[in-house]
């Protein structure tokens, strides 16, 4: 059973963190934030027609990815606009449908509660997360660091954005569990930002955060377990010390 | 007799209702250096991208030689904070037996492994040209080759600039502000404020016609490189 919890929060803290860094590069990070809010209503109706809240969570954030990528293309409405208009309405309907002791383990995280069903539906969030990855990776990074260049070299705007929004959406289903949608959000930004402090390559960047990410919320988790607290608040505060640390490695080279 | 390899007709470009370009027509010759200038907000950048093919536009574009076109866009459009080497872009995407040979060229050879941010303005630039240099374009079109650079970084640039037209025979459109230094590498310019005001051979550029670009007093040879 501790396994369990161990193994999907050590997958989260990888992969979250890994995409993470192109979240904050492409200075969505707010999005990010908002997006993971999202999950609210999918999770919401999930537990009213009782099947699975992380499979409704990870259906209602597919669909926005989608409409979102839609409605950025078609009106020039810019994406963090959108997405705050999504997170408005999803938070909103989540409180209203949610039962009130439900809301905060949805908020801030439950890996006490990870079943053989979560962890194997998590498993198909890593290998799908790992197959987008590896395929679009060199669009990724090209659209992150010059949209127009990218375009100019033949790679579809629109499309390498739809498999950006997809990817958060999948990250965001596997982190709910263990930190909840409020701070499954720091797990896409933190790490990410702390890495950007102390890199100097893709590589660095990349190796960087998800280090972070994932020492951070094995930590976090581990000290949940011992003083029976929910894990995502723990991890979070991980997180800012290990972001502390870097910029305090930075200061001092500087 | 110089061989044409594009021609622009009538080329007319509208992004959201509001015309950028009207009823645009020239031709590009091989080998030539082509400056397109204009105030801002003339469309000069809008120009580019419609020869790239990136944006929509009403007329024609017609290649009359296959060409492989590569694009140095403004630095402002491009992520210049993102922590990724010199290295391992040209790894991902400009993988050329020539590379070395290249940085050289450009004197970037020892910032391979530096990050694109500890870059300084001119090093970003001449990183840009690399790039495109790497695909090895017939063509290159160039968006504001010096902005942001010192009178002695945009010359450096612009010699480069000459050297690849005149040395390896590559057909390079830029936009610039730059106008004095311009002049002076360019074959023909094109003067552009939503339709093309002028077109011809730079030394029949006059200080009349810049002033009727501009709506003001420019003088063309306002400060010499010494």
């Amino acid at each position: 059973m501790f396994f369990y919890n161990f193994l999907l929060a050590g997958l989260a803290g990888i992969f979250i963190s890994a995409l993470g860094v192109f979240v904050v590069q492409r200075r969505q990070a707010l999005i990010g934030d908002s997006y993971s809010h999202i999950a609210l209503p999918g999770i919401a109706i999930a537990l009213l027609l009782h099947f699975d809240p992380l499979i409704g969570a990870l259906i209602f954030l597919s669909l926005s990815a989608f409409l979102i990528n839609l409605i950025q293309f078609k009106t020039k409405i810019y994406t963090e606009t959108i997405v705050g208009l999504f997170f408005a309405l999803s938070l909103a309907s989540g409180i209203l449908l949610i039962p009130g002791q439900d809301l905060e383990s949805i908020l801030i995280g439950n890996i006490s509660a990870v079943s053989f069903f979560d962890l194997g539906l998590g498993l198909v969030l890593v290998a799908l997360i790992i197959f987008l990855l590896t395929r679009y990776f060199k669009d990724l990074v090209f659209t992150t660091f010059s949209e127009t260049l990218a375009q100019a070299e033949g790679i579809n705007l629109v499309k390498t954005n739809l498999i950006f929004l997809i990817l958060i959406s999948l990250s965001v289903t596997l982190g709910v569990k263990v930190a909840g949608t409020l701070l499954v959000a720091s797990l896409l930004i933190i790490p990410a930002a702390t890495a950007q402090l102390i890199s100097q390559s893709l590589k660095a960047l990349l190796t960087n955060s998800i280090v972070c990410g994932l020492s951070t919320t094995i930590l976090g988790l581990t000290l949940a377990f011992i003083f029976k607290v929910p894990p995502g608040p723990v991890i979070v505060v991980f997180e800012a010390i290990a972001f502390l640390i870097a910029f305090g490695l930075k200061r001092n080279r500087i | 007799m110089p061989t044409k390899i594009l021609e622009v007709k009538n080329l007319s470009v509208t992004i959201q209702s509001e015309k950028i370009l009207e009823n645009i027509s020239f031709d590009i010759n091989q080998g030539e250096i082509v400056s397109i200038i204009g105030p801002n907000g003339a469309g000069k950048t809008t120009l580019l991208k419609a020869i790239l093919g990136i944006i929509p536009y009403q007329g024609e574009i017609n290649w009359l030689k296959k060409q492989k076109v590569s694009y140095i866009p403004q630095k402002l459009e491009t992520n210049t904070g993102f922590p990724i080497s010199i290295k391992e872009v040209l790894d991902y995407y400009a993988k050329a037996p020539d590379r070395e040979e290249v940085l050289d060229w450009l004197d970037l050879s020892e910032s391979e492994n530096k990050s694109i941010r500890e870059l300084s303005g001119g090093q970003f630039q001449r990183f840009l040209i690399a790039f495109a240099l790497l695909q090895h374009p017939d063509l290159l079109l160039f968006d504001e080759p010096t902005s942001g650079l010192d009178i002695f970084g945009a010359e450096s640039i612009y010699i480069k600039l000459k050297n690849l037209s005149r040395d390896f025979g590559r057909t390079l459109i830029l936009v610039s502000h730059d106008l004095s230094v311009i002049l002076k590498i360019s074959d023909r310019v094109i003067c552009l404020n939503q339709t093309i005001c002028c077109v011809g051979p730079t030394n029949e550029l006059s200080d009349e016609t810049i002033k009727k670009l501009y709506h003001q007093e420019v003088n063309l040879y306002g400060h010499q490189i010494h």
